[in-house]
């Protein structure tokens, strides 16, 4: 809860002890209405005789003043916090978003990572204030339970007493309470979690075609339908208890309010309290009473749900950075790739993907990676990158060691086979923000090369200002071939020039393939690159071919010299050219 | 109002109990609320004016706090419980409506715009149908049985508490406009933002923002989106506030006015002093319901209901009547039959297939190739029947079928899905109805046993990471996927060519198994590969839509055109 204090406090302070004075303000109310309710009662026998022209005056400003705090305070409340939530969700998104850039790659690739952040930057900042909004609650309710009890006191310090006496049991179970229901939903969110994945298989585009095709929408209704009689089942149990538990306290903790009422029904009745006293105390007594069996509750479930999202947000800022400062910076392109006794694993599997693999290759050369799939070939390239670091053995760039370097996606141009398919213009697919007159050149020269004139204009009516996919007004869509070209001019206008492409080909029709495979001969000639592919073709291109086998080298060497081996690359290329003969 | 009615039969259909239960236990509530306000009131008489009988009307009074806190509980579980059950409900008609769209629908990024909307909408469902039971046989109720009671003691001040309403009325409608205006303002925003986001996190994009140095961009993009949805938010706060403001001073005015009436309605000698506790009482009680339908309920009636509505709209669209259900007959020898079909996408201003004629005869392979984007995969959604021709026929031996013979094709899809069911299931539902001796044959072929082995629980292990299974290889899944093909045992079927990278060896086996179809089924096979177009019986060739070339492969290589072109292209690498 502190913590969710401290930050609310460094964003938006003014309003937070804006928002203190206004629920310590408005917890007072009570104490203002039995003043002037009782001075109300207690003068209604002066107007009958039609004198106490000032007693009118003065109870009318004794409500006016307890009207003010009870009608405006709330609303001020709710403005302020609702400001403040408002302030909390750009800043904590800034925040959240800020941190991911700092965490390791290889994290963001965890599921439980991703669910995380997608909570952090939708949900977060609404269960905090949330929170915020039950602590304020929380400190007008106890602000009551004392100017009532400085009230009783007045007539007996006994009675104060009793009323606290019955309080403080009342908080302690609706706080037991409130921990208790908050571990039962556990089970319920996974029921959830199932219902919507069948849900959106039933109602998504993705799997719409599959779904007509074998007839088999019923079989997931059903499946949903399960899920959805587990989850509502352990729901409702969950609820019956806990209305059970919540009613069964809230009758038990009453009983000496119960009490109370008579006793001071008694004092009343003896003239040792005022008559006009004892109903205003008594409806305040009432209503503070069911306020803190009821709304307690959930004041408090609001208060568990946010310290929850406090610990999961505190926890998500503390994980650990990568992105050491001191690290080297590469002055120079690459020169040389080197790869002594790798072995890696992906954290959280056992399996060795890569294990003792060493290798050299040098810049103007081009390499192919080249085996079946799952034998390593992208770790290799995201092993190079630098998105793992846990990898046992050294790889060394210009000889430094990867992980001292600091800079090396500048000497990079890489295209994923997963290529991102960024849905804004043409442009900033393009130039990601950093365009200018000479990119423009260099720009307009990679696009003619991979597109033909013609089909950029049917393509991109509005030029390089065509919004691509659905975000925008007028957005398209574009198949995987075309999206696959834009992320290849994106890359060859990276500065950096040793490129790497991860089977760029997957997607393309053969005119397209063929065109490209001649077009990145040509790029990679001075500069040399990798390139990962299942298209044995263009394999042969390359000036060195490695046949990656689980997780090692299994053969290396120019297309000539792993023909003549008649090994497993010679066995491939078979396979696949024989229907080309 | 309109939803309402039809989520009460929905729920009165479903739930007969529960649903008719909320409202008498509402009632109940109401005589209690109302006992408890009379009581209070009969108690302060006795104190202030000595008379009467102090205890028995204190133990009454006990005992309705305790009825009425039992009613709470009770009422509240009840509305949870129906909740739940219009949930479901309204989700099966959901999933029914949508299941009877044409695949078409999907195409236009709208209606799936519509579809989402839908979904999120279902969980207000519930809560609308709550509130407006509230509202209508609680809140309501209690404030016509006060109104009774005011107009009973004076009407005054009746006219007095009805005075003070009226500016939360015009409140209510602007407020509710200017929500929706903001709404509106900021989607677009709101969908960019979070695509922005992604683009730093989400797994399908962080590694290539990384890499391009990309990740300040989008930063930055994010920082502008968020101060502004922060300031169109902050601007309906504003004017929202403003509002409450108003309410709240003449909600303040009108309690003012009150206490100066009674305070008349004394010095008149008109109520007694035991009266005027009552009064009391039953102002306060009624302006905190009143608060509480106002900013609470209705409120939330009302923001849901746009929710609501999205579902219903949803729900009561007319849908294309499809009255030709009749199945297609399938004989000995089928014929699948294009004839001069054309096609074009609701929104396309562009025919994507052109006067397409083919046929396929049961036994025969067919190739289609292609560049990208020249029409093939639509041409194979045409002749499978999920999208209606603009032109021409689609005839099944000879005869017009216009939607109804999905059950006569089997497809693979270009990207066909894993279901997080276990791998038995994600077989079987290629065809329910498929007897378990042909399922078993199925699943123990070589291919699925060489997979099930590899498993932890064997074919019933769940095909899926995130719900405690594990992920398939891309090669393994494809296996899958023809084997989900297979259990539907069509006479034709058409392999759209996964695009997933797959190794040269295996591309080979799942080929063969794809054309090993043969035997009995007619196969229409897209591809890229021009290489496997050698081993099929005929080869049409698409060009923008239309077909370009058709003939063997010895046929089509002494035409100088455009598919010894593609498969010049290719053969080239081989030589």
């Amino acid at each position: 809860m502190r913590s969710v204090i401290k930050i609310i406090w460094k964003m938006d302070p003014t309003r937070m002890i804006l928002a203190v004075a206004v629920a310590v303000v408005t917890g007072i109310v009570p104490f203002f209405y039995v003043t002037a309710y009782a001075h109300f009662i207690g003068s209604a026998e002066s107007f009958l005789g039609q004198q106490g022209m000032g007693t009118f005056l003065s109870i009318l400003i004794q409500f006016l003043v307890f009207g003010l705090f009870n009608f405006l305070g709330q609303t001020v409340l709710n403005y302020l916090c609702q400001e403040i939530q408002i302030t909390l969700q750009a800043g904590i998104s800034r925040e959240v978003l800020q941190k991911v850039n700092r965490l390791p790659y290889a994290m963001l690739e965890q599921k439980e990572q991703q669910d995380n952040i997608y909570r952090m930057l939708h949900s977060a900042s609404g269960e905090m204030s949330a929170g915020l909004m039950a602590l304020f609650m929380l400190l007008r309710l106890v602000i009551n339970v004392i100017s009532v009890f400085l009230m009783l006191v007045q007539f007996s310090l006994w009675v104060g007493f009793v009323l606290i006496l019955a309080f403080i049991p009342m908080v302690l179970a609706a706080v037991k309470n409130g921990e208790e229901d908050y571990s039962a939903f556990v089970e319920v969110e996974k029921a959830e979690r199932w219902m919507q994945y069948f849900q959106s298989v039933l109602l998504q585009k993705k799997y719409a075609a599959e779904l007509r095709m074998y007839d088999c929408a019923g079989f997931f209704r059903e499946k949903w339908k399960n899920e959805y009689e587990n989850m509502s089942g352990s729901f409702l149990r969950t609820k019956r208890k806990m209305y059970f538990r919540v009613k069964k306290n809230s009758l038990f903790f009453q009983i000496p309010i119960f009490a109370l009422l008579f006793y001071m029904g008694y004092l009343a009745q003896s003239q040792q309290l005022d008559g006009e006293y004892f109903s205003a105390l008594v409806s305040q007594i009432l209503l503070i009473g069911s306020s803190l069996s009821w709304s307690l509750v959930s004041v408090l479930s609001a208060l568990q749900r946010c310290r929850l999202s406090m610990k999961a947000y505190d926890g998500f800022m503390a994980e650990r950075e990568e992105r050491q400062e001191e690290g080297e910076k590469l002055r120079e392109p690459i020169r040389e790739i080197r790869f002594e006794d790798v072995s890696f694993h992906y954290p959280q599997c056992e399996e060795q993907v890569l294990s003792h693999m060493s290798f050299t290759m040098n810049a103007g050369k081009k390499y192919a990676l080249v085996g079946e799939n799952g034998a390593g070939k992208s770790t290799v390239i995201k092993l190079i990158l630098g998105l793992y670091d846990d990898y046992d053995g050294n790889i060394y760039i210009n000889g430094v060691e990867r992980r001292r370097i600091s800079n090396l996606y500048e000497q990079v141009a890489v295209v994923f086979q997963d290529f991102a398919q960024y849905e804004m213009t043409l442009e900033e697919n393009l130039t990601l923000g950093n365009s200018c007159e000479e990119k423009r050149k260099h720009l307009d020269r990679w696009m003619r090369m991979l597109w033909q004139e013609e089909e950029i204009h049917r393509v991109f009516p509005k030029g390089y200002e065509t919004e691509l996919g659905y975000l925008g007004e007028t957005g398209k869509d574009l198949s995987g071939g075309q999206w696959q070209r834009i992320a290849l001019v994106r890359a060859l206008l990276r500065k950096g020039n040793f490129y790497i492409l991860d089977e760029p080909t997957a997607a393309l029709d053969p005119m397209a393939e063929a065109e490209l495979y001649q077009n990145f001969q040509r790029m990679m000639e001075h500069h040399g690159g990798i390139i990962i592919t299942h298209r044995l073709g263009a394999a042969k291109l390359s000036d060195e071919i490695l046949l990656i086998d689980h997780g090692s080298i299994k053969e290396q060497g120019t297309h000539e010299e792993l023909m003549q081996e008649q090994g497993s690359y010679f066995a491939m290329f078979q396979a696949q050219g024989g229907l080309y003969q | 109002m309109r939803y309402f009615g039809r989520m009460m039969k929905l729920s009165l259909r479903d739930q007969t109990g529960v649903t008719l239960l909320i409202p008498a236990l509402n009632i109940v509530q109401v005589l209690l609320e109302l006992g408890y306000t009379m009581l209070f009131g009969a108690v302060t008489n006795d104190v202030v004016g000595g008379q009467g009988n102090l205890y028995v009307h204190l133990a009454l009074l006990v005992l309705v706090l305790i009825g009425r806190d039992l009613g709470n509980g009770l009422s509240n579980y009840y509305f949870d419980k129906q909740n739940m059950g219009v949930t479901r409900s309204v989700s099966h008609a959901l999933f029914e409506k949508i299941q009877g769209y044409p695949l078409l629908y999907f195409e236009d990024p709208k209606r799936r715009d519509r579809i989402n909307s839908a979904q999120t909408g279902i969980e207000a469902c519930g809560a609308y149908l709550m509130t407006l039971e509230v509202i209508l046989s609680f809140q309501g109720l209690y404030l016509l049985s006060m109104s009774a009671y005011f107009m009973a003691v004076d009407p005054l001040l009746f006219v007095v508490i009805l005075g003070a309403l009226l500016p939360e009325l015009f409140r209510f409608r602007v407020k509710n406009r200017s929500q929706e205006q903001m709404e509106q303002n900021i989607v677009t925003q709101r969908r960019r933002l979070d695509h922005d986001e992604q683009a730093i996190y989400a797994q399908k994009f962080a590694k290539e923002t990384r890499v391009l140095e990309a990740v300040s961009f989008f930063e930055a993009r994010c920082q502008a989106a968020l101060s502004h949805i922060k300031q169109e938010r902050r601007q309906a706060l504003h004017k929202d506030t403003k509002w409450s403001i108003l309410v709240q001073c003449s909600y303040l005015l009108g309690f003012i006015a009150i206490i100066g009436v009674v305070i008349f309605l004394v010095m008149q000698g008109r109520i007694g002093v035991g009266e005027i506790s009552m009064v009391m009482v039953a102002t306060t009680t009624i302006y905190s319901t009143l608060r509480e339908m106002f900013e609470g309920h209705l409120l939330q009636a009302d923001s849901s209901r746009y929710a609501v509505k999205l579902v219903f709209e949803v729900l009561e669209e007319p849908l294309p009547a499809d009255d030709e259900e009749e199945n297609v007959k399938t004989e000995t020898e089928n014929v699948l039959e294009l004839r001069h079909v054309s096609f074009r996408y609701p929104e396309g201003t562009e025919d994507v297939l052109k006067e397409i004629s083919l046929r396929i005869r049961q036994g025969e392979t067919i190739a289609l190739v292609g560049e990208n984007g020249s029409g093939k995969t639509t041409l194979g959604k045409v002749l499978a029947g999920f999208y209606p021709p603009e032109q021409g026929d689609v005839l099944w031996n000879g005869k017009q079928c216009a939607e109804g013979h999905l059950q006569s094709c089997s497809y693979v899809f270009q990207d066909y899905n894993m279901y997080a069911v276990s791998l038995a299931e994600n077989i079987r539902i290629g065809d329910l109805t498929t007897p378990k001796a042909r399922e078993r044959a199925v699943l123990d072929t070589p291919e699925m046993r060489e997979i099930c082995t590899g498993l932890p629980q064997g074919e019933n292990t769940i095909i899926s990471k995130e719900f405690g299974g594990v992920e398939l290889s891309g090669g393994q899944e494809q296996r899958v996927a023809i084997a989900r093909s297979d259990m539907k045992q069509a006479p034709f079927y058409i392999f759209d060519e996964p695009t997933a990278a797959i190794d040269p060896m295996r591309e080979m086996d799942l080929m063969k198994q794809m054309l090993g179809k043969k035997r009995q089924a007619g196969v229409l096979l897209i591809t890229h590969r021009i290489g496997i177009a050698t081993l099929v019986d005929q080869i049409l060739v698409l060009k923008e839509g239309r077909i370009v070339q058709r003939g063997s492969h010895q046929e089509l290589m002494r035409e100088e055109g455009e598919y010894k072109r593609l498969f010049e292209a290719q053969s080239q690498w081989y030589q």
